[in-house]
């Protein structure tokens, strides 16, 4: 996965959870398409990646949101260090493994926001969302099932790709198109 | 050199004590926006802009084609002189409901007094933890932190912080740390409004258990924190019940529909809304 690829990924995720959804649905998403990016970005390419990108797209949230800035930055960067981490010492190598990753990453990625918000930054009203708990489940169920359905989509047309190419004379698609 | 384990930990520090101060920052002053925060801003919400231009134009022309098609299977079925006629109230009754929410907000214009500014919608957070949305106006209109934001319903919030040069957040009334002064507009008793992070649901606190309060009551505006004018509808009680201290517990069911905010209105000063607070 390219640097470059990686940011149309975080530019992406940051236009669909702010712009494109609220064009076709009128309402506040429940899931983190940020963290979606970030938590696949350090799967596949390890920590530092991870810490870089969970930075940058931390603070291009933070920026776009009600928040303080730094928070998130913050937030997706340790997120970006704890799923690379992982994915270095387990072998991850099943689509459910990945989605009860994201799960996990989505619950903690909460909880340390929440907690960086009501202890850090002396904002206990805060953390009275620690008490909804189906809150914070439902929040990490969305982003596992968007999550799932992202990683689905491009196998799909990985595959679609593959199998144009196998027709002859069909070089319209370039090798280096497809991701590393 | 480094080996992988200790880079990693040193860059994660590096980054992290980055944060930290960007945090520190924020937390100890209350400085105007950032010069990298306000390029960055500027930059994000006009491709917003943008993409909400081309959504509206593609809705347009969309509609534009549905309306041909529309008049196509009209002049198979019927007499061309009918079939213009209903092409005409067709397209009357389109232009109707485009323009209604814009006739609402033209109209309450002119009802209000002190001066103001429409603005258009452009997003929403960029986190599922805040309630705020983006508008198209920003400094370069006139725009200052803490100008109320209403609609012909009632009360959506305010403008946070230093706006943008072309854009500005707005904290939704219903956000977890929005507040606004309130009286329930029966027996005048005062309180203050908060946000849940629910979209139809409003709290209201320090209401005291000794106090007449009924479900279906109106909500209002007091005026008392200097940004909302006063009298201005924030939404009807729902369900009250005596607390266990003091106060009683008060839901409060907003009368602005908080997901489909499409255009809104600014209140442009902070001294007439609080001369509009001393008239009524």
């Amino acid at each position: 996965m390219k640097v470059s690829q990686i940011g149309l990924l975080l530019l992406l995720a940051l236009f669909v959870q702010t712009t494109f959804i609220r064009l076709i649905t009128n309402t506040f998403v429940p899931f983190d398409s940020m963290l979606i990016v970030i938590v696949f970005v350090a799967l596949f390419r390890g920590a530092v990646v991870g810490i870089v990108v969970g930075s940058i797209g931390g603070l291009l949230q933070d920026i776009l949101s009600g928040g303080i800035i730094g928070v998130n930055g913050l937030v997706k960067s340790t997120i970006g260090l704890l799923v690379g981490f992982t994915a270095a010492r387990f072998v991850i190598d099943t689509l459910w493994y990945r989605l009860v990753l994201l799960f996990t990453a989505s619950l903690m990625s909460t909880l340390f926001f929440l907690v960086v918000y009501g202890l850090l930054l002396n904002r206990i009203e805060s953390i009275d969302l620690l008490l909804s708990f189906d809150n914070l489940v439902y929040q990490a169920a969305a982003n596992m099932i968007l999550g799932g359905l992202a990683e689905l989509s491009f196998y799909l047309v990985q595959s679609l790709r593959k199998r144009i190419n196998k027709i002859p004379g069909s070089s319209f698609i370039r090798r280096e198109w497809i991701m590393d | 050199m480094l080996n992988t384990p200790k880079r990693t930990g040193s860059i994660f520090l590096a980054f992290s004590i980055g944060h930290i101060l960007l945090i520190s920052t924020q937390a100890t002053t209350n400085s105007e926006m950032s010069a990298l925060e306000n390029v960055v801003f500027n930059i994000f919400t006009d491709t917003q802009r943008g993409i909400t231009s081309v959504h509206d134009s593609v809705t347009t022309v969309w509609s534009k084609y549905g309306a041909l098609l529309d008049l196509r299977a009209q002049n198979e079925a019927l007499s061309a002189e009918n079939s213009t006629l209903k092409l005409q109230i067709q397209e009357q009754r389109a232009i109707v409901n485009q323009s209604y929410e814009l006739a609402k907000i033209l109209e309450f214009r002119k009802t209000i007094t002190f001066p103001n500014i429409s603005a258009r919608v452009i997003s929403s957070d960029s986190t599922p933890y805040f309630r705020t949305l983006t508008i198209s106006r920003g400094t370069r209109d006139g725009l200052l932190g803490d100008l109320a934001v209403i609609t012909p319903s009632g009360i959506v919030g305010r403008i946070m912080d230093k706006p943008g040069v072309r854009a500005a957040k707005v904290q939704l009334l219903i956000d977890r740390n929005a507040a606004a002064g309130a009286l329930i507009e029966r027996n005048r008793i005062s309180g203050i409004v908060m946000g849940l992070n629910d979209n139809r649901t409003l709290r209201m606190e320090y209401v005291s258990n000794l106090e007449d309060v009924r479900e279906g009551d109106r909500i209002i505006t007091s005026g008392i924190d200097g940004i909302y004018p006063k009298g201005f509808e924030i939404g009807v009680i729902s369900k009250h019940e005596i607390g266990e201290g003091l106060y009683q517990t008060i839901y409060v069911t907003p009368t602005v529909n908080f997901l489909k905010l499409e255009n809104v209105l600014v209140i442009m000063s902070s001294e007439s809304s609080i001369a509009l607070g001393t008239e009524n």
